[in-house]
């Protein structure tokens, strides 16, 4: 029965596509998300960031395959200059770097390129499958939630910031607690008194999210390069590319499928996300080969493994996003935020309540990675003279665009002030190697968390045991405990061996 | 060989949060009023909930940078920040050593005079601004960027999208009404 409804929201999905401007919107935003992805320095989440307040007008359907579909491409795009050039567009493309650049070295760049879009494509597609068939029934499993559940599930897609901020956990825990911050400025959810306004009208209605993110991960980068030397011309030199030749197609075909079914389960996991796929991908690229002399010197595999594996983990990823509302990665987190400025709240109602809505999400997410597939090839020239744009330009755009972005959110000066102080803190934060992410996700889930928080101490009469004694949410408060101290527990289990090591060593 | 001021600065970086957590902390106390009910059902907890968790991890930091006292975190450990190293490790030498500071004196100085001027004329000067600031080498590019984009932004805002863009004061309703 729930296969039969699957089918049918799919088939609508798929035929919402149809429409002449939802498959306008889709082919537009697979071409800004290549685009984006191959420049260094442009990230997904600056790009989805800039590009949100345009989908203000947009009606919702069309506003989310804008902003899913560039997302999903950003991802492919990052392989680009990590083959060409040893410089990842994008953090999830830099295990490609290891073989797709010495294969350009080798001067095989236009196979390398080939490879990579056959195993991008194949890795998002095989995620975009999955997505459609698992997030209803993990929808339906969570739809019995209560309160007491949904703050669990928000702590739980709190204590990502553990991924997010790897190797900086305390400063990414600090990062998510000023984010709760300066969110609960403005009117407290339950009794509507203002907190933290000292008298501001401004603030009265609280800090808008999006001004927030637009300065936290736009203006940021736009500082850092604008102090270095950005007159670097790109060599347009790559030789002929062949995505499906009997050579590709025999050489990584196991490997990309290997790959993209293990970044669909890793993007699935919350908190771990498309740069943890991309390692896993790599590593069983390599485990999996008779000949693992090849791998590092230019090795096909080496190429496909991780990015089939990156491609289906930025996919999978949207599986909690829509499933429970928690996401996997600060790109999901702006699509939360997304999602609630558009008036949706992510999660298992959102899947019962507006099923054609979500399906034709992901319909446009597999159409976007096959569309991908048919045009990087032939794209692939624009994409790699994009690279030559001046970025004095390029920043110009990007902040005269986030600048009006914040301002026609609610016609307002104030919220660029605030973008333009996010912008500076985010600076200032990044020279700290500080994992800004994590504030977007303490401001997204922030809110969400305290009012289930509230919402189930008044149900259960103030009664705080109430998260520990129903299972689901005891259960989802020790993974989310789980998952965040786990790199503390790595790091001390490390030391614990190496103690013993040192010893065993010195009683010898 | 670091200086002593840099190493001073180095020593001191991880109290900076506990710092910030402790005047967060001071502003959601003073900012929140005070409430008879439940203390966990409060408008203040939550604010004060986030700044126990800043506190708590500011406090983290300074006991691990403590106890980590060698190299930093690697490229792979630092996650986003990576991909930054890897792009610019060509030259990361800054060029242009203070535009992080003029930038946002420029955009500071946009958005005071926003409402006066108006958004043609405001966005087209602060535009060719910051071009040239960001590098274009020729004036008449930056004319041509700042004039392109604020005419794109005024189409897409203004126009298409029925955005009422600050048209400005005296004479400088007149110029923009020409336009949006």
């Amino acid at each position: 029965m729930i296969t039969v409804d699957l089918l049918s929201s799919a088939a609508e999905g798929f035929s919402a596509l149809l429409d002449i401007e939802n498959a306008t919107i889709l082919l537009i935003a697979t071409l800004i998300g290549l685009v984006g992805g191959v420049i260094p320095g442009v990230s997904g989440p600056m790009m989805v960031v800039v590009f949100l307040p345009i989908t203000y007008a947009f009606e919702p359907t069309q506003a989310f395959i804008l902003l899913t579909v560039i997302y999903a491409a950003s991802v492919y795009g990052g392989m680009v200059t990590a083959i060409l050039f040893r410089a990842p567009g994008t953090p999830e493309s830099a295990m490609t770097v290891l073989d797709g650049y010495a294969m350009a070295q080798r001067g095989e760049a236009g196979r390398a390129l080939g490879v990579g879009i056959l195993a991008s494509s194949t890795g998002a597609i095989i995620a975009a499958i999955a997505m459609i068939f698992l997030t209803a029934p993990l929808a339906t499993l969570a739809s019995s939630f209560s309160a007491a559940e949904f703050f669990a599930v928000a702590l739980l897609g709190l204590s990502i910031v553990a991924s997010l901020s790897s190797g900086q956990v305390s400063k990414g825990i600090f990062g998510v607690g000023l984010g709760m911050l300066l969110a609960s400025v403005g009117n407290d959810p339950m009794t509507a008194t203002q907190r933290m306004t000292f008298g501001v009208p401004s603030l009265g209605a609280g800090l808008e999210l999006i001004p927030v993110m637009i300065g936290l991960f736009a203006i940021p980068e736009v500082l850092r390069k604008s102090r270095l030397n950005t007159n670097v011309k790109f060599s347009t030199d790559y030789g002929k590319v062949r995505v499906w030749s009997r050579e590709n197609v025999r050489s990584v075909s196991g490997v990309t499928t290997r790959s993209g079914v293990i970044g669909t389960g890793v993007g699935i996991l919350p908190g771990a996300g498309a740069v943890t796929a991309a390692i896993l991908g790599y590593s069983q690229a390599v485990r999996f080969a008779k000949d693992k002399s090849r791998f590092g010197k230019g090795d096909p595999r080496g190429v496909a493994g991780p990015e089939s594996a990156n491609n289906a983990g930025a996919v999978g990823s949207l599986v909690p996003l829509f499933a429970l509302g928690i996401p996997g990665s600060a790109t999901t987190a702006i699509l939360i935020g997304a999602f609630i400025l558009h008036g949706f709240q992510p999660g298992p109602n959102m899947m019962s309540d507006q099923s054609e809505f979500v399906y034709t999400i992901f319909a446009a997410v597999l159409a976007a990675n096959v569309i991908a597939l048919i045009v990087a090839r032939p794209l692939i020239g624009t994409l790699v003279r994009v690279l030559n744009v001046p970025y004095p330009i390029l920043a110009t755009g990007i902040i005269v665009f986030c600048v009006l972005g914040s301002y026609s959110l609610r016609n307002s000066t104030f919220d660029v002030w605030v973008m333009l102080v996010a912008g500076v803190l985010g600076y200032l934060l990044m020279q700290a190697n500080f994992p800004v992410g994590t504030i977007v996700l303490g401001f997204v889930l922030g809110p969400i968390a305290e009012s289930n928080f509230r919402r189930a101490l008044m149900l259960s009469g103030g009664e705080w045991t109430v998260f520990f004694t129903r299972p689901i949410s005891l259960t989802l408060i020790s993974i989310a405990l789980l998952v965040l101290l786990f790199p503390v527990l790595k790091v001390l289990g490390r030391r614990v061996l190496n103690l013993r090591r040192l010893s065993s060593l010195g009683s010898k | 060989m670091p200086s002593t001021t840099t190493r001073a600065a180095r020593s001191l970086g991880p109290y900076v949060w506990v710092g910030l957590a402790v005047l967060s902390g001071a502003i959601a106390y003073l900012g929140t009023p005070a409430s008879d009910g439940d203390p966990l059902n409060s408008p203040g907890f939550w604010p004060v909930l986030a700044t126990v968790v800043m506190a708590g991890a500011g406090v983290a930091t300074v006991v691990s940078s403590r106890l980590n006292s060698g190299p930093g975190p690697t490229d792979e450990q630092q996650g986003d920040h990576a991909e930054h190293k890897a792009v610019d490790s060509q030259d990361e030498k800054p060029v242009r050593p203070y535009n992080h500071l003029y930038l946002p004196a420029v955009l500071a100085t946009y958005i005071l005079v926003l409402p006066y001027g108006g958004y043609i004329p405001s966005t087209v000067v602060m535009a060719l601004v910051l071009a040239m600031l960001l590098g274009v080498r020729r004036f008449y590019v930056g004319v041509i960027v700042s004039i392109g984009f604020t005419a794109m932004t005024t189409l897409i805002f203004a126009i298409l999208m029925n955005i009422p863009l600050p048209s400005g004061r005296g004479a400088f309703v007149d110029i923009n009404a020409v336009f949006f």
